[in-house]
């Protein structure tokens, strides 16, 4: 048993590369992680030497993430990352990912399970997934209102003065809520809800201020689908027949993933929504990932990079493509990567 | 590496002594290699001996023997589960007083739920063709984990009465008591327990580079146990029994830790019910045993900070198992013996949860035969039909279950035997029905296992001892996983996996009588490499799959002098992976738990009085088997028991 011990306790050094005192250069990566793992990751990927430092936030802070990285934004000089299972909101500083602080997000004993962020003035509003949406004074980082909105919101982007939130109801399922909310961003009350299809979840506006938004249906007889909303009218005005999972803009285009969770089939299609056509339905080539886990444009690089889970339980990548749709490399990264900013 | 793991067996193996050569009777047989009737190792630890332990439940003892792997999700009432190297807890049987302990909704055993008060032996078999009072649908499983109580047929009780009050660390009560009176014809045991368990134990963990010191919460249980049996035999040949059973229970559920957020307020609540009626002859060469069984479980799951349109969730679910069965043997010559029998089994569960209300019946038969002949064959084939409806279409499953081992004596001390099995497991309902997660495509997940036995049996003066070496290996395909099929978070079920385990499994006994002293050591060792072998592009490919640590084992030494006994047991649980990809990030530590335990019978005429002291985890090693399932520190239990 001696000699088994000996053997067997001899505790492996994780070895990580340091993270930098300022982030230039580079690329911060969001790792989901999985559930009840605790396992959530900030990473640091160097430019220069292609090294990624897994514990960049661990580094920083002398502590882990926390469960479920869900979310990821800069505005103004910080980081706000949303912490899905732990419910927390941290707060980085955006030139050197010091800690700038950590806002439990519980309500009455209950964790408001927070999903995403957006930013209007000097306001970040957060969708929480007890029904509500957050608002955080981006000066003193405290929640100053919290707007009741649909069941188990997720997505939410701003136009015209109003905020649109997508309402999945994902915990009552299979009876999912199927509505946006609009939010008047001056009186912050909820204005309306435009049924949209059921259980919506990405939402992203266009530069024309039309907000899209995508209904993932029930997952079998009732397809993954995008909408589109008139933010003056609050108004659903069209709806696509193509599969959608996922918007991001590019340029003045969006790119439209799907992931098909049966077959395992991964699009990113080219989307005009001044014409509202698909200009290029498979605009990247994706034979080189296994699972489409959310695609990102940087105009500070001028590329496209796509997030690949892998199956899910394995270290993931980023692949990067250049804005014509042509593969460049891959990185190696951390545990589902969700989210990433990228640094001159 | 392969190296490094081989160093350390071979280091305990060459540490065997040199034995004397005096035979001896001894009082207590740890391995059983002489056993007539299966290919098995039987742990026949007197009550006293389970009873020293104050291990909380049935999962606490068989952590301690060679091949099993109990994942541990908690302390008292935490979920524990068993898998026979590595196959999975599906394809291990339990077994409890000749009857199959029902697995309808999760397809397997909740170890937490079965008290050791009132085990009179405990058995793992690996192969058992002609014992008619193994239950068919556990005798075609991978390994059957056999327990016999006060209320077995071959019960060895003979208290009238045992009373029990014991007192533990962080509020754990518990009160148990047996009735039995027997006479020549009839005989009724009664017996019944109570524990409740407050659960708040302080316990560290790393978050970061943080040490983070915190109390367990939201971890009480209050849980009752009954069971009656009444037994008749109107002459030698016949006997009848009657047994009922309940259980009841109301479970905090911890979980896991979360950084950050201790908001968890998750309960589960439930009651079982089980009947049994059986019947046993036995005459010149003939054995026969029947039995029938009920068993029914409600369960209920409560979130209250569920965040759903009614802010809470409130899952119920109602299984129940009905089976039948009779087994004849019969001894043809005093080297030949045959076994047949037939049994049927029918399912059901409801639960809102749950598409549709499943239900599936299950008929097998199994022909077995014991042929003493060049050493000894045992063999059996089962022939197993499935029934049942999945997407409103009726189908129906039929598989083919051979086993067979060979074993023969090398002089009289040394036995070699040889076992293959082919087995397969059915999908459990929650894996076929449980709303987005269930799949009703899901095919049986089957295995090939093999395995080489020596033992070897050294009396020597006034002392014994007993080694087993167990090499074995085991390959699984059509292996039921979850996955993500929906998005992250809606997880289904599919037949994606392979895995192979290789290993080797120690066991070495020895007793030594000195007048009135008594000294004995254990040690049990088990090295395993079990791989996932599904994908040659997974990144994962030869990879060591999740919980399956390469090394675990246990020491104990014991000590008795006239009415005072002692014991220390070691027992490690070396590194393993929390997922499937062997990276530094998802490795576990392993660990190193030290247990005591005292015990002082006093004989008072026709009774006695037992207390009984015993301090886990006297290290204070902060430690959890699954990740951030945390364990408590040092511990200790009390117990009083008086015996008529």
């Amino acid at each position: 048993m001696i000699a088994l011990l000996a053997f067997s306790c001899k505790k492996k050094k994780v070895s990580e590369p340091d993270a930098p005192q300022t982030l230039h250069h580079g690329m911060l990566v969001l790792n989901e992680g999985l559930f009840q793992q605790n396992n959530a990751s900030l990473g640091w990927f160097n430019f220069s030497d292609n090294s990624y430092t897994g514990n960049f936030f661990e580094q920083k802070t002398n502590r882990s993430l926390g469960d479920t990285g869900n979310d990821m934004k800069k505005y103004g000089g910080k980081i706000y990352v949303i912490v899905n299972v732990s419910s927390t909101l941290e707060i980085l500083d955006a030139s050197t990912g010091n800690s700038i602080s950590q806002i439990s997000m519980v309500a009455n004993g209950t964790p408001k399970q927070p999903r995403y962020i957006t930013f209007y003035g000097p306001k970040a509003y957060i969708t929480c997934y007890d029904g509500y949406v957050d608002v955080l004074d981006t000066a003193s980082l405290n929640i100053t209102n919290r707007i009741p909105v649909g069941a188990n919101p997720e997505g939410l982007t701003i136009s015209n003065g109003k905020l649109f939130v997508a309402n999945s109801g994902g915990l009552n399922f299979p009876n999912v809520d199927s509505t946006v909310s609009v939010i008047d961003l001056g009186s912050l009350q909820e204005i309306t809800r435009i049924a949209v299809g059921k259980n919506p979840g990405s939402i992203q506006t266009d530069s024309n201020g039309d907000v899209y938004v995508i209904t993932r249906g029930n997952y079998a007889s009732i397809p993954s689908r995008m909408h589109r909303i008139n933010a003056n009218t609050n108004t659903l005005v069209q709806s696509f027949p193509f599969d959608a999972s996922g918007i991001s803009r590019f340029n003045t285009n969006f790119l439209i993933s799907y992931h098909d969770f049966s077959s395992g089939d991964n699009k990113i299609a080219l989307f005009d929504p001044n014409t509202e056509t698909i200009i290029y339905p498979e605009y990247i080539s994706t034979s080189g990932i296994q699972t489409l886990y959310g695609v990102q444009y940087s105009d500070i690089t001028n590329k496209i990079y796509c997030l690949d889970a892998k199956n899910y339980t394995v270290t993931g990548q980023v692949h990067v493509f250049s804005p014509n749709g042509v593969f460049e490399t891959s990185y190696n990264v951390g545990l589902n990567p969700t989210s990433i900013l990228i640094y001159e | 590496m392969i190296l490094r793991f081989f160093i350390p067996t071979l280091l305990i193996l060459a540490s065997c002594p040199v034995f004397g050569q005096e035979a001896k009777s001894i009082e207590e047989i740890v391995i059983s290699p002489s056993n007539d009737k299966e290919n098995s190792i039987q742990v026949e630890l007197s009550k006293d001996k389970i009873q020293n332990k104050l291990a909380n439940d049935l999962g606490q003892i068989l952590s301690l023997l060679p091949g099993l792997q109990i994942k541990n999700y908690g302390d008292v009432g935490g979920l524990k589960t068993v898998s026979f190297r590595s196959l999975g807890a599906g394809h291990t049987a339990l077994v409890q007083d000749h009857s199959s302990v029902s697995t309808t909704q999760s397809g397997q055993a909740d170890l937490s739920s079965f008290p050791v008060d009132f085990i009179e032996k405990l058995e793992l078999i690996t192969l058992s063709p002609t014992r008619t009072q193994i239950p068919i649908h556990a005798k075609l499983a991978g390994v059957v984990v056999n327990v016999e109580s006060v209320h077995s047929y071959v019960g060895t009780n003979t208290r009238n009465l045992i009373l029990g009050l014991q007192v533990g660390s962080f509020d754990q009560y518990e009160g148990y008591l047996m009735l039995q009176k027997i006479s020549k014809k009839w005989a009724g045991t009664l017996s019944g327990k109570i524990r409740s368990y407050g659960g708040s134990y302080p316990y560290t963990y790393l978050n970061g580079n943080t040490r983070i010191t915190d109390r367990r919460e939201n971890n009480s249980l209050l849980e009752y146990f009954g069971t009656t049996s009444v037994q008749f035999s109107p002459n030698q040949h016949h006997q009848f029994q009657l047994r009922i059973s309940g259980n009841e229970y109301k479970k905090n559920l911890a979980g896991a830790v979360i950084f950050y957020n201790s908001n968890t307020a998750q309960y589960l609540n439930g009651y079982g019910l089980n009947g049994s009626f059986n019947h046993q002859f036995k005459k010149n060469r003939w054995s026969v045993f029947s039995s029938l069984n009920y068993q029914k479980n409600n369960l209920q799951y409560l979130d209250s900070t569920y965040l759903n349109s009614l802010g809470y969730l409130d899952s119920r679910y109602y299984s129940s198992q009905f089976d039948m069965q009779s087994q004849a043997a019969y001894s043809i010559t005093e080297k030949l013996e045959i076994l047949i029998g037939s049994s049927l089994i029918s399912e059901e569960l409801k639960g809102k949860s749950l598409v549709g209300n499943p239900y599936r019946n299950t008929s097998e038969s199994i022909f077995g035969i014991e042929w003493k002949a060049v050493g000894k064959i045992l063999a059996q084939v089962g022939v197993q039909g499935i029934f049942e409806k999945r997407d409103t279409v009726s189908q129906n499953q039929w598989n083919l279950l051979p086993a067979v081992s060979w074993s023969f004596d090398l002089g009289r001390k040394n036995r070699i035997g040889i076992v293959y099995r082919y087995t397969c497991r059915q999908p459990s309902f929650n894996e076929l029905y449980y709303q987005q997660i269930g799949n009703t495509k899901l095919r049986t997940e089957k295995a090939h296992i093999a395995s080489l036995r020596y033992d070897l049996t050294l009396p020597f003066k006034k002392g014994i001892s007993q080694t087993m070496v167990q090499p074995f290996y085991s390959y699984v395909y059509d292996k039921i996983l979850a996955i993500p099929t929906k998005n992250l978070f809606i997880w289904s079920i599919q037949n994606i996996g392979i895995s192979d385990a290789a290993g080797i499994e120690f066991t070495q006994f020895i007793q030594k009588k000195m007048q009135q002293h008594t000294l004995g050591m254990r040690i049990n060792y088990t090295f395993q490499y079990t791989q996932d072998i599904s994908d040659p592009n997974n990144s994962t490919y030869r990879h060591i799959l999740s919980y399956s640590p390469l090394n675990s084992g246990s020491i104990e030494l014991d000590y008795s002098w006239k009415k005072l006994s002692f014991f220390v047991l070691t027992s490690y649980l070396g590194e393993r992976y929390a997922l499937n990809q062997n990276i530094p990030s998802n490795l576990l530590e392993a660990y190193l738990l030290l247990d005591a335990g005292a015990s002082y019978t006093q004989k008072l005429k026709n009774s006695e009085l037992t207390i009984r002291l015993v301090v886990n985890n006297i290290t204070n090693k902060q430690y959890n088997y699954i990740n951030y399932f945390v364990m408590p520190g040092t511990h200790f239990n009390i117990r009083i028991q008086y015996a008529l």
